[in-house]
């Protein structure tokens, strides 16, 4: 007991000693806007707007920001933090209404995909019917169904990122599906306003193809064909696919423009409310720049935040900036001068625009129903004929429930052309092209793969802009050409007494055994539809239009001017030819 | 063998010793803590102030050990070795065990975790559970504008220079012997250096069943079979009283069956919670 003190105050300052031992040993911490950056101080900033030093890690990948112990510290975390599940509390803490823009959009929902599929599978009255992936569970379950949550469900923004092999893997994720670039596999991925047309085309490579044919791509059929030194075509495309080269649309290889120059922050991330198709939600017009009209920008606008983010296209206070046609401005769309800039978004680079010409051509009174794209779609991509073939006996991955189930589908087919587009009634009531889409050929088989049922679901076709813009057809090219007008390739000849149109097909449908129509042939010689479309008003030209379209074709081989006077008015020049009282031709010549 | 009173005293200086140290090391705590942020600034302590871990472990461990050998000291002395005192005195030093208890229990709401904040939320329900008194009441324990600002008050002001008064009034002196203050010291440093603090849940999370102090497991589980008042006010009001009055009374013995019988029936209500959560 005589020592007892001096012996306590010795293990007294040997735990003093361990304790400075224990804190030599513990994390250090480093000074941030949270705890993790003491761990992973290496990460780069995400964004100029999402810097490191600011928002720390926590701000988007949750886990808990004020310890240094990484047990507790990450639990919590979400790897992928602006999954649609989870972004209410990450994105969303800031970017609250787009959260719900985004939600309610078409990439979002899947509506005008699950609607159309089962109009034309016939498993629904409309296509506008409201059915959204979040309710397609709700839904009494059909093969559309199945065949959309097997094919078709592993793109859309609910997926989880990282979901599957290869492009799949790289589709969904929320926000990140456009927001992300992936530089570096080593790095934190970076987050931008410029979007990269690649983050478009990895979803936008399918169905219509316009994220392959902007940029000059049309997927062949699948032989591999011109063969490279015997072995198959080095252009390939994800799933194995082969692809020809092709003229781009003039946006690209004149001015390397990407998907996001034109397409705006409300035609891509949506309005707020649930649209049933694209054309619903998109806004960007060809007119928008070409024959644009002016809004001055106002302090602390939606333009500036954007230009600011986006760090490259300059925009000040006062700057006139081009106006959408739903009312957006476009902020990388400026007046100087007299001149209309496009600085596109990329890199800034600014692109002066040719703006409309005010000639006949465009300002012609029976031009005037014509989209833009009806004459300067240099070319569509037709998939004629898809052979949807289910395998009861097999499985498959379900894409919405993520567990494998009984029926695998395979999706065949070889008929593929590009050519010039087929002209027809788009939903909006302007004349455009109009192409397959899509034309159904299923069969199932049972699980001893016995043959179950045959049956044509539908011949479908679609009016879209392909995105292959370029300088006008010729007059010829649209007026003289009977798959232009809708009746597909073959012989056509128009009886001007009756004024019938008689047609021969060049496929002998009865010998392909496919039915009854060829697969090119969307009306028939009394101008009805033999197709169906995937919307309610958009339809092939009817009889009344094919006799305007037809009645110049003969006329256009020689006078293949606009300004030539015979069209000043026309009826009567076609009148006066009828009766053979033209000055140079008359009589039929067709 | 050792005698009563010194058993007494080994009880008594050591639960003087360990509230010194707590006393000290909370003391540096507070010059870093933020009632504002209360979760973020305890973390901040632990991770970030250099030795911080070191004294949130001391200040931890030191209390827990103060309030056992407050509770050992005070039951040694009521069964074993019970001396009257005036009324006043033994009102003052016996009303250190509810301060000793409240002041813990502040603390546990000052980590600002989701244990804290739900303690906070019970706190606050009991309170208003009073019949008519409760809304005034509650404004002396909770601030509606800074819901931890009172907890604070109390626990780093209040309370402890309560404690220390106390002691004075118990003592005349509020040091414990120097042998007994090295004990602990070192009993303490040990044990901090040894045992991390539990880990808890941040305030923004959620946790399916959340555990409070454990010297009120028993009133938790209380809460199930009675009104928030009778289990949160009455009960341990009674208890008091009956501590409290005790000089008042020719005989101790009747008291010290209901002590008995009330400490064990905690006690049975206390395991049945840890078993039940």
């Amino acid at each position: 007991m005589k020592y007892a003190k001096y012996i306590l105050t010795i293990i007294i300052v040997i735990l003093i000693l361990l304790a400075f031992i224990v804190q030599k040993k513990r994390t250090h911490y480093v000074k941030g806007s949270d705890m993790c950056i003491s761990c992973h101080k290496e990460e780069r900033d995400v964004s100029k707007s999402h810097p490191k030093s600011i928002m720390g890690c926590s701000t988007c990948h949750l886990g808990n920001p004020y310890v240094l112990n990484k047990k507790e510290a990450c639990k919590g975390v979400i790897k992928y933090p602006s999954d649609l599940s989870v972004c209410e509390k990450t994105c969303g803490d800031c970017h609250k209404g787009l959260i719900e823009d985004v939600k309610n959009s078409l990439m979002a929902t899947n509506r005008g995909i699950i609607s159309s599929l089962l109009y034309q599978w016939g498993f629904s009255s409309s296509p506008n019917k409201e059915i959204d992936i979040d309710t397609l569970k709700n839904e009494k379950k059909n093969i559309a169904i199945d065949h959309f949550n097997k094919m078709c469900a592993s793109c859309h923004l609910w997926k989880k990122l990282g979901v599957g092999k290869g492009e799949i893997g790289t589709r969904g994720g929320g926000c990140a599906n456009c927001h992300l670039i992936n530089d570096d596999e080593k790095k934190h991925p970076l987050l931008t306003t410029r979007i990269p047309s690649e983050n478009c085309t990895k979803c936008h490579n399918r169905s219509d193809r316009i994220g392959l044919s902007y940029f000059g791509k049309f997927e062949s059929e699948g032989y591999g064909t011109p063969y490279e030194n015997g072995h198959l075509s080095s252009n390939r495309l994800s799933g194995g696919r082969f692809f020809y080269h092709l003229p781009s649309d003039v946006h690209w290889s004149e001015a390397k423009m990407d998907c996001i120059d034109c397409h705006t922050m409300k035609g891509v991330m949506g309005w707020g409310n649930r649209k049933n198709h694209l054309e619903a939600q998109e806004e960007i017009q060809c007119k928008d720049c070409h024959s644009p009209h002016f809004q001055e920008v106002e302090r602390d606008t939606l333009p500036l935040t954007l230009s600011f983010l986006n760090e490259k296209v300059p925009l000040k206070t006062g700057d006139m900036v081009a106006v959408a046609s739903r009312g957006s401005l476009l902020y990388n769309v400026k007046k100087v001068k007299d001149k209309v800039i496009l600085y596109r978004k990329r890199d800034g680079k600014p692109i002066e625009i040719k703006l409309t010409k005010e000639k006949a051509y465009h300002t012609a009174s029976y031009h005037k129903s014509l989209s833009c794209s009806a004459c300067h779609s240099k070319w569509i991509p037709q998939c004629y004929g898809c052979h949807e073939v289910l395998f009861k006996g097999l499985k498959q991955k379900n894409w919405l429930t993520q567990k494998v189930e009984e029926g695998r589908w395979v999706e065949l087919r070889s008929y593929l052309r590009f050519a010039y587009p087929q002209l027809g009634v788009g939903e909006n009531g302007e004349i455009m092209p109009i192409a397959p889409g899509c034309q159904t050929y299923l069969s199932v088989f049972d699980k001893d793969y016995n043959l179950e049922e045959k049956n044509i679901i539908n011949l479908g076709i679609a009016a879209f802009d392909p995105h292959t813009t370029n300088k006008s057809h010729t007059c010829i090219e649209c007026h003289s050409y009977p798959k232009t007008l809708g009746f597909g390739e073959g012989e056509l000849s128009f009886d001007f007494k009756n004024n019938t149109f008689n047609f021969k097909p060049l496929y002998d449908v009865k010998k392909s055994h496919l039915g009854d129509v060829a697969l090119d042939q969307m009306i028939n010689e009394e101008g009805e539809p033999l197709q169906i479309t995937s919307r309610l008003h958009a339809r092939p030209l009817n009889k009344q239009e094919l006799l305007r379209m037809w009645r110049p074709s003969a006329c256009v081989v020689c006078h293949d001017k606009y300004d030539d006077k015979i069209y000043k008015d026309f009826d009567k020049s076609f009148k006066m030819f009828i009766r053979g009282k033209g000055k140079r031709c008359s009589g039929s010549p067709y | 063998m050792l005698k009563k009173e010194e058993i007494r005293a080994f009880l008594g200086e050591t639960c003087l010793a360990m509230m010194v140290v707590s006393v000290l090391s909370g003391t540096i705590i507070t010059f870093h803590y933020d009632y504002h942020a209360p979760y973020k600034t305890t973390q901040f302590i632990t991770y970030a102030v250099p030795f911080g871990w070191f004294l949130r472990r001391l200040h931890y461990w030191s209390s827990e050990f103060f309030l056992i050998f407050l509770i050992l000291h005070t039951f040694w002395h009521l069964y074993f070795d019970y001396k009257k005192h005036s009324f006043f005195t033994w009102l003052i030093i016996t009303l250190s065990v509810p301060a000793t208890l409240f002041v813990m229990f502040t603390g546990f709401i000052l980590k600002g975790d989701l244990e804290g904040l739900s303690a906070l939320l019970i706190m606050k329900n009991t309170l208003l559970s009073i019949p008519f008194f409760g809304s005034y009441i509650l404004p002396f324990f909770i601030n509606t504008q800074d819901k931890y600002y009172l907890s604070f008050f109390y626990h780093c002001f209040i309370i402890p220079f309560f404690l220390l008064f106390s002691t004075f009034i118990h003592l005349k002196r509020i040091f414990s012997k120097s042998l007994y203050t090295l004990c602990s010291c070192a009993l303490c440093l040990l044990v901090a250096i040894l045992f991390p603090l539990f880990p808890s849940f941040p305030p923004f999370s959620t946790a399916q069943a959340l555990k409070g102090p454990w010297f009120f497991w028993g009133i938790q589980e209380a809460y199930e079979f009675l009104s928030p008042f009778m289990a949160g006010i009455v009960m341990p009001f009674v208890f008091f009283f009956l501590l409290f009055s005790l000089p008042l009374l020719k005989d101790e013995k009747p008291v010290r069956y209901i002590f008995s019988v009330f400490v064990f029936v905690y006690c049975l209500l206390s395991i049945y919670f840890i078993i039940v959560i």
